[in-house]
């Protein structure tokens, strides 16, 4: 079941840590410790050993222990057929390496074939209440991790909206507005290419909303243990179907089915999953985006930026057809959140075949005790889980067979062993650790 | 303080305008032209003022040229019924290699990049629609670079030869050949895909 786990983490230089080896569990791993020991470092190196770089730091210097000059991950990740050791590794003289089981350099997009995982954090929360870039963010990544050619598009899409966006101030600055004949033919080069990929990239996130949409609601009924329906609904920027005119108005789509099938109406794209109709939705949309750029032309050459396409898209949440960002309770919009997270890790196997490891940092304590149990349940079993806490009490809610460790200032001791942790780069995986777990209860767990 | 001599430092700063030439780079050039025996500095500066003396743009394609029109254009054996567009001189070279082309290049000079501030007018676009009107060219080949400014340049000429009625064509995207399939990236590999052609 757990294909693919991480074994063993080693950071050197590190955020707050100098040199650390951490032997994993399988199952579940509960980080304790007070704030600022390195809890959330430790599981931002395993997202960096997948990602190739972090959620929250904008540059790779910022992970760099103070005063020093690198930073290097190696994780030891078990899968089948075989384990790898993937090592990521930045020095501040600007070099980034990436290498599988220490030789073979690789693309840092590549880690993620290797090592999929998803982290839930207390900033989440930005994806409910935050602006539309932190969603359109949180989509991108997530189609990336499964699909490279969306980095190429959405990459491609970045570099012509910003060629197009010059040239229309160019047209404002120079008051051209009024030849249309001259600034059409300047702008069909880059329009060409903007509905091209454009429309390559909302008919993915379109597929993807869907199915998260799905996802989504079975997990936030699982979690929340109510009836109430989420629903994830994609707001494209180029109007694709009648409902999408904006977010708040619109049906909730029935349970079990997309809001795009089952539409009887002319208005709606080819719904088929081949690759004709693919091809089909696409031209579907490229007319549908042509004819929306051509009603906003007036508009963005006064504005002088590209008022249509993805970069304007958006993602609502509602709750049994009600709006969470507006009307939703704080707890409302925490479940959302978990659940659209764990849709994510539900939609990541869904394509890779495999569940990946769930970061869990510090989300337990802003849940109440049903949500977290019930969270806790979703996970423990179905994959690797590390979680970080700065409650002791976290430890009840544990099942048997979990690993506990505590974080003080850079070091990780795990619980058992306390007075001779081991220093070595490999711990055994059954020795030290052994059977012997007895002391740690599973109040919190059926 | 210098850490050069005056000449030395100026030297380097020179090399260092260079494309791909950084402050270590430029430094090592400068010292290695420093322990040069005389003539060969002599050669070297007569080389660089010599190459700029007497190349120039060709007037017909825009590449450079000792003569004018350059070797390409002035050559009977070629085939003035194709014209390859490309984007700087060393697309000429990269095509030339191949052996394969026959026809005429023209060079425009770059691509169209709002950002950079380069438009259709600052890029031999005028030229080229000077030289077709003589009936003569059959195809146009643009291979402009596969990137959004290549393409934006390819699709502007396309538009602006249409009235023209000559063939347009543009270069494939696809894989690299002798490779495998298998280690191609996945970008080429999708490309080629939905470039793929009837059998």
């Amino acid at each position: 079941m757990r294909s693919v786990w991480v074994k063993s983490i080693q950071l050197t230089g590190f955020r707050n840590y100098d040199s650390e080896s951490v032997a994993l569990d399988s199952g579940l791993n509960l980080f304790l410790g007070r704030n600022a020991q390195g809890k959330t470092n430790l599981l931002e190196a395993v997202y960096v050993a997948s990602a190739g770089r972090s959620y929250r730091a904008s540059s790779d210097s910022e992970l760099v222990r103070r005063g020093g000059t690198f930073y290097r991950i190696v994780a030891d990740v078990q899968r089948r057929p075989t384990p790898v050791k993937l090592e990521v590794s930045y020095s501040t003289d600007g070099r980034k390496l990436v290498r599988l089981n220490g030789t073979e350099r690789i693309r840092a997009a590549e880690l993620s074939s290797f090592l999929n995982v998803v982290m839930f954090t207390p900033d989440d929360l930005a994806l409910v209440k935050g602006s539309p870039s932190v969603r359109r963010r949180f989509l991108d990544m997530e189609i990336s991790q499964v699909s490279p050619a969306y980095r190429q598009w959405t990459s491609t899409y970045a570099k012509v909206v910003s060629q197009r966006n010059a040239l229309l101030k160019q047209a404002k600055g120079r008051g051209m507005q009024s030849n249309s004949a001259a600034i059409d033919r300047l702008l069909e080069v880059w329009d060409r290419q903007l509905v091209d990929t454009g429309s390559k990239i909302t008919v993915r996130r379109r597929e993807v909303v869907a199915s998260l949409d799905e996802l989504g609601r079975d997990a936030h009924q699982r979690i929340t243990g109510e009836s109430s329906a989420l629903s994830i609904r994609y707001l494209p920027s180029v109007p694709i179907a009648p409902e999408d005119v904006g977010p708040r108005s619109g049906s909730i789509p029935r349970a079990g089915q997309s809001m795009f099938e089952g539409s009887a109406s002319r208005k709606s794209p080819p719904a088929g999953d081949s690759a004709v109709d693919k091809r089909a939705t696409v031209d579907w949309i490229a007319d549908r985006y042509r004819a929306r750029l051509k009603q906003m032309r007036r508009v963005e050459l006064i504005r002088g930026v590209t008022m249509v396409g993805p970069h304007r898209d958006d993602i609502g949440f509602q709750l049994d057809g009600v709006d969470i960002a507006t009307y939703g309770s704080q707890g409302q919009q925490r479940s959302a959140v978990l659940a659209v997270k764990l849709a994510e890790a539900h939609f990541i196997r869904a394509h890779t075949g495999e569940m990946p490891v769930l970061l869990l940092d510090d989300v337990l304590s802003e849940l109440d005790e049903r949500r977290r149990t019930n969270l806790l349940r979703e996970v423990i079993g179905r994959t690797q889980v590390l979680v970080t806490s700065v409650e002791p009490g976290c430890r009840d809610l544990m099942p048997e067979g979990a690993r506990v460790f505590t974080i003080a200032a850079g070091e990780v001791t795990p619980d058992d062993v306390a007075p001779q942790r081991c220093s070595g780069e490999e711990h055994g995986q059954d020795g030290i650790y052994g059977p012997d777990k007895g002391g740690i209860g599973h109040a919190g767990v059926e | 303080m210098l850490l050069y001599p005056q000449p030395v430092g100026r030297l380097i700063e020179e090399l260092r305008r260079l494309p791909g030439i950084g402050q270590k780079t430029a430094q090592r050039l400068a010292f290695h032209i420093l322990s040069m025996p005389d003539g060969e500095v002599g050669s070297l500066a007569d080389a660089l003022v010599q190459a700029k003396e007497k190349t120039r743009s060709c007037s017909v394609c825009g590449n450079f040229t000792d003569s004018d029109p350059c070797a390409i254009c002035g050559d009977d054996s070629r085939d003035p019924s194709m014209i390859c567009v490309v984007e700087r001189p060393e697309d000429v070279i990269a095509l030339e290699r191949t052996r394969e082309y026959r026809g005429l290049y023209h060079v425009l000079g770059g691509a169209i990049s709002p950002m950079e501030g380069v438009g259709p007018s600052d890029i031999r676009l005028r030229e080229l629609l000077e030289r077709l009107k003589p009936d003569t060219v059959r195809e146009v080949i643009v291979a402009t670079d596969p990137n959004i400014e290549g393409e934006a340049t390819a699709i502007y000429i396309a538009k602006l030869l249409k009235p023209l009625e000559i063939h347009v064509s543009r270069l494939a995207h696809g894989l690299p050949v002798g490779g495998d399939l298998e280690y191609a990236d996945e970008v080429t590999l999708a490309r080629a895909l939905e470039g793929r052609r009837e059998m």
